[in-house]
């Protein structure tokens, strides 16, 4: 696997959109889990320690949005890296309340794969 | 005829006239007429009055003092594009109107200016204030127009980007799963298809919810043409939400794409039963059945395509648990239950 099976962590609560990016990241030899919102998502966090990064939609319905989730789990889980997405917002990666990278939607399924492979290689 | 507006709809009125009885002449007869108004005194902070936004205002020709006129060019000059404060200058018979008038639009340029000669009758007073009470509650209304088409604006350019979002992750799917640009061609332009019969379908039916029946109807009914039924549809008349219909006419696209390349669609005398039923609960629970029977004899793939994937997942998120999928040997089989509510709320 040309990523040695680094763990991700996907959270979309468009069905849609998260399968293709979820299906994309397979397909680089990532493991990859799915939430479809913030809830989902830290139960995923606490059944998979190894997961090393996530990758989260700003955007979702509920009490907490992505970067909310985004403080939560730089606070509860710190290895994990962090990537977020948007449609509607446009951030700077310095822009974000957690150490982190922005893609802005709709975004390329490379670039975000290679941002995964540099952030788990990341120690 | 118009009802009249209700008080609460309408402005007050700003009244400059330092001679204080004059203020209070006119005021007290605008509010017999219930017109709210606030009469300045000589040393009172203009600015502040002009700061709380009158709908009109009446000034007295005394009162047209350099600084004065400054602070009400100031204000006016502040107005938003819809706002035109009516000006009603009240002038002394003798004054010279016309040479007033020219300062006053040089002063004030492009404002709504009113001249009347005093002793003005408290009719006539009456009659101007309260038809350009009227004019500013068209000017607001015209204002809350602007606003709703902001909001519209702001809507649309979301639900564009979420369909471009959509679009470029179908075209992501279409692309991993086929092997010929042909294919690629051909599913893409389905799968475009299906998304713009339900939304077609949703925006005839208002915008924001359509018939479940209509949803089901527009992704069957290519199947069947004529007299062969291949596809039998039942169940009550429920109305969803938007985003529901989206997500029930491509999973329905899904399963009859996967039922006429591997399941009942692909003999001629297979046929699927679409049916749903609405519990009666306090809470109701939709159940959601498609069934296939009389295709080849089924056997469960050994790698999950993108359908089937797509159809587990959306149908997960939009009942709120997973939908049972079965590969039985007589036909597939899937079916996804939960709270009616769930479809129908708005997000």
């Amino acid at each position: 696997m040309a990523n040695n099976g680094a763990t991700v962590l996907v959270v979309e609560d468009e069905a849609l959109i998260r399968l293709a990016i979820v299906m994309s990241l397979e397909d680089e030899g990532f493991v990859v889990y799915e939430a479809s919102g913030a809830d989902e998502a830290i139960e995923q966090l606490n059944l998979h320690r190894e997961i090393q990064v996530m990758f989260t939609d700003i955007d979702m319905p509920g009490s907490m949005d992505g970067l909310k989730l985004a403080s939560a789990v730089r606070d509860r889980w710190p290895p994990v890296k962090i990537i977020v997405t948007s449609g509607h917002r446009n951030l700077r990666d310095d822009e974000l309340p957690i150490e982190g990278r922005f893609f802005s939607k709709p975004y390329n399924h490379v670039e975000v794969a290679n941002a995964v492979t540099e952030m788990a290689a990341i120690r | 005829m118009r009802a009249p507006p209700a008080e609460s709809e309408l402005d007050w009125v700003l009244v400059l006239a330092p001679f204080r009885k004059d203020a209070d002449y006119i005021a007290a007869f605008l509010g017999e007429q219930k017109v709210d108004v606030l009469a300045a005194k000589a040393g009172d902070d203009l600015e502040s009055h002009l700061g709380r936004g009158p709908g009109i205002i009446v000034i007295t020709h005394e009162s047209l003092t350099p600084d004065v006129v400054g602070m009400i060019a100031d204000h006016l000059a502040k107005q938003p594009d819809w706002s035109e404060v009516p000006v009603i200058v009240l002038l002394e018979r003798a004054a010279p109107i016309a040479r007033i008038r020219t300062q006053l639009q040089s002063s004030w340029p492009g404002s709504r200016l009113l001249f009347h000669i005093r002793p003005i009758a408290a009719l006539e007073l009456v009659n101007a204030i309260q038809s350009n009470l009227i004019v500013r509650l068209r000017q607001r209304q015209v204002r809350d127009s602007l606003d709703r088409e902001k909001e519209l604006r702001l809507e649309l350019n979301h639900r564009v980007k979420n369909i471009l979002a959509s679009v470029t992750s179908i075209f992501q799917m279409t692309k991993r799963g086929a092997t010929t640009v042909d294919d690629l061609a051909t599913e893409f332009s389905a799968r475009l298809q299906a998304l713009s019969n339900v939304h077609s379908a949703v925006f005839e039916a208002g915008g924001e919810e359509v018939e479940l029946s209509a949803v089901v109807e527009l992704t069957v009914s290519p199947y069947n043409r004529g007299s062969v039924s291949r596809i039998s549809v039942s169940g009550p008349d429920i109305v969803v939400s938007r985003e529901a219909g989206t997500t029930i006419a491509l999973c329905l696209h899904e399963l009859t794409t996967n039922a006429i390349k591997y399941g009942a669609l692909f003999h001629p005398d297979g046929a699927v039963n679409v049916n749903w039923e609405l519990s009666s609960d306090e809470d109701p629970v939709l159940s959601l059945d498609w069934r296939e029977a009389g295709g080849p004899s089924v056997q469960a793939p050994t790698r999950q395509g993108y359908g089937t994937r797509y159809v587990r997942a959306s149908l997960q998120s939009l009942f709120g648990t997973a939908p049972q999928i079965s590969f039985e040997r007589d036909g597939f089989r899937c079916s996804a239950s939960g709270p009616v509510s769930r479809l129908s709320k708005r997000t």
